[in-house]
């Protein structure tokens, strides 16, 4: 397999451009019948072309909902109440189901968690690879068959040939998401939304998907919206990162900045429960869980695990009013959602 | 599960010793203890357990008769030894004898001829009525489960409704309104037929649909249509097979219940049901008559019926438990390298 070595050490192979491909803008999804706030509370999110975003954030804080909506893929019991989502201008929450199916992997495609259930245990696997080019592109059934063949010896497959007229059982949990990537960019779609695409796969395997993933934001100018818990992944991949918490977003910026001089207190309590910061057989966890904390209508809603807001006595205006998403400094890369972090307006 | 009470383990339970062998999960009790010779799990209650498991030998001998009565039924019209409709009146009800093996029917036909021949009408239509209630079963049952909503009330409501009648009953009216023949046949027995293989396929298909694969494929910007037939209904296709197996001997059965009501095939044709209605007055006398045709029948519905079981008891194929491990770890070798 050829593989630009320096790409991985020059990830700005080609730059991010600054026309924005995805603009998400108060984003709100409610689960009406069910107890406990929305899921998603006014999220803004923007990726540009050939970049990679990063989404992190514990279990139900709301990120696998925010790829389900851009992607028209929520639960019927799921309802979008507010916001808008633009895909390359278009607005995706109102477009024809006809227009969505156009859309779906010619311009913007999903990655997801559990490769290997997301084929289809009785169709070949060359033909599930070529399914997009044939909808979207018109290819021929036999042109279609070539093409597969090219795409999983692309994606790293040592044999395209005899993979492609095999069932999918057969592949590996590594070897599944190859090809799940695979029938995603065949159309080459300017968006891929990836769920955890990792996080069912063994650590060697990981590294592999990431590698592909990277090769493929060079080559083709891909940009991918990253959903992950690991913070390992976003620091090594994404060139920017949103923290997500109890459906908000408390903290985005450029990733080395989130990693070197982190704002919000979840994020640094995020930092230091990784693996990456914690001390030698010490793992620090946060108290509670995020998943009451969407209930929280009024002040921030971090507050009840917060030891910042303790330690500096601040628990009664953190409680009052909700801080905003502002910026940190007077450069716009950088924006938490904290009365203590650095650059809030008025510091209580 | 609660013990039941030990039975004691003879020779006339055969069964009972070969599913404690076979059991490998049957807790090891010491071997001169009562329960190691009397183990409450097997015996009895192990069919029961084990989802009425048939034996594995169930598909060879149900596709070996079926082979066989096709073969014979394709080649009739060369290996029959007379013709079916011929009447020689000074042989009328004779017995078995060197020129006819079967005996002769009451008015001098010879009855392996009339069996072979009626054979053919009695297998094809009750093979195209079979086809017919798969094929509307599977596209109705399809498309109420991917539509959903008023469509999906509206079909499975009028399967409830056409379930409530007996087929025959409903097939008789039909055919009383629109006269014998063998369309009318294949329509009336397919109009009572498709509505067990809508409700199986629907039932398939909402459970195929909330599979991750099918999300995928949305995705990728299949419409819906092209998901239902192209990713749901080839899923969903063994257990319909296995039930088309397990439905053809009843419609065998339908097919021969009409003709012998006299509403099926009409002479000359004739068919397995139609012989029995003309066996019935000599049926005391001649029992042959009426036993042929009946065990024509009989073996044919039983050895479809064999095949579907066995199918239905296979394991997917394409499935394995741990495949996981199927695939070598030097698939993902080649790649280790290849980054920095």
């Amino acid at each position: 397999m050829i593989r630009h070595r320096e790409s991985a050490t020059q990830p700005a192979c080609s730059p991010p451009s600054d026309t924005p491909l995805l603009e998400i803008r108060g984003l709100r999804v409610d689960f009406p019948h069910v107890e406990g706030g929305p899921a998603i509370d006014g999220i803004e999110l923007t990726i540009r072309r050939g970049e990679i975003v990063a989404l992190v954030g514990e279990s139900g804080s709301g990120k696998t909902m925010t790829a389900l909506a851009v992607m028209g893929l929520l639960p019927p019991e799921a309802e979008i109440t507010g916001g808008t989502a633009t895909l390359d201008g278009e607005d995706l929450f109102t477009m024809s189901s006809t227009r969505r199916d156009q859309i779906r992997g010619n311009k913007v495609a999903m990655l997801f968690q559990q490769p290997k259930a997301m084929l289809d245990p009785t169709a070949k696997v060359g033909t599930q690879v070529s399914e997009s080019l044939r909808r979207h592109r018109g290819v021929s059934r036999r042109d279609a068959k070539t093409r597969a063949v090219e795409l999983l010896r692309d994606v790293g497959n040592p044999e395209p040939q005899r993979r492609a007229s095999s069932y999918p059982y057969r592949l590996s949990g590594g070897m599944a998401q190859r090809v799940m990537i695979a029938a995603a960019l065949s159309a080459d779609p300017a968006l891929l939304v990836a769920d955890e695409p990792t996080t069912a796969l063994d650590v060697t395997v990981q590294a592999q998907i990431l590698k592909l993933l990277q090769r493929k934001r060079d080559e083709l100018g891909l940009s991918i919206l990253l959903i992950t818990h690991d913070l390992g992944i976003v620091s090594s991949m994404a060139d920017r990162t949103a923290v997500m918490y109890a459906g908000r977003i408390v903290e985005d910026g450029v990733t080395t900045e989130i990693f070197t001089d982190p704002q919000h207190p979840y994020t640094q309590a995020l930092l230091r429960a990784s693996l990456l910061e914690s001390e030698r057989g010490k793992l620090f966890a946060i108290p509670g869980s995020a998943t009451q904390a969407r209930a929280i209508d009024r002040g921030c809603r971090f507050r009840p695990r917060c030891d910042t807001a303790r330690e500096l006595g601040i628990t009664e205006t953190c409680g009052s009013a909700e801080p905003t998403l502002h910026a940190c400094g007077d450069h716009d890369h950088h924006h938490s959602r904290c009365y203590a972090s650095r650059g809030y307006p008025e510091v209580p | 599960m609660p013990r039941r009470r030990p039975r004691p383990v003879t020779a006339e339970h055969p069964r009972a010793q070969a599913a404690e062998v076979a059991t490998p999960a049957a807790p090891a009790a010491p071997a001169d203890s009562p329960t190691a010779r009397a183990s409450p799990r097997a015996g009895l209650f192990d069919s029961v357990r084990g989802g009425f498991r048939s034996p594995p030998w169930t598909l060879a001998v149900g596709a070996g008769a079926l082979a066989a009565v096709v073969v014979i039924l394709l080649l009739t019209p060369w290996i029959a030894p007379h013709d079916p409709a011929f009447q020689e009146l000074s042989q009328r009800l004779a017995g078995p004898s060197g020129d006819h093996w079967a005996g002769t029917d009451h008015l001098g036909r010879d009855v392996l001829s009339r069996l072979m021949y009626g054979g053919r009408f009695s297998v094809t239509i009750a093979a195209a009525t079979l086809v017919l209630c798969a094929v509307i079963g599977i596209v109705l049952g399809a498309l109420a489960a991917g539509r959903g909503g008023i469509l999906d009330e509206l079909l499975m409501r009028g399967v409830d409704v056409l379930t409530c009648f007996p087929d025959v009953v409903v097939a008789l009216f039909l055919i009383a309104i629109f006269g014998t023949g063998y369309g009318t046949l294949v329509a009336a027995l397919t109009i009572t037929g498709w509505t067990p293989f809508a409700r199986l396929m629907r039932g398939l298909a909402l459970e195929i649909k909330s599979k991750e694969y099918i999300e995928a494929a949305e995705v990728l910007g299949c419409p819906r249509w092209f998901i239902v037939f192209r990713h749901i209904v080839p899923n969903a296709l063994r257990p319909v097979l296995a039930m088309s197996f397990l439905r053809f001997g009843h419609k065998l059965i339908t097919v021969g219940a009409l003709s012998y009501l006299g509403l099926g095939v009409q002479p000359p044709d004739s068919d397995w049901g139609a012989m029995l209605l003309d066996a019935q007055p000599y049926m005391e006398r001649l029992p042959w008559l009426g036993v042929l045709p009946g065990l024509a029948i009989f073996v044919t519905a039983l050895s479809v019926t064999l095949i579907g079981q066995g199918l239905e008891n296979r394991k997917l194929p394409r499935r394995r438990p741990d495949a996981g491990h199927a695939e070598p770890a030097s698939a993902e070798a080649p790649l280790k390298g290849a980054g920095p």
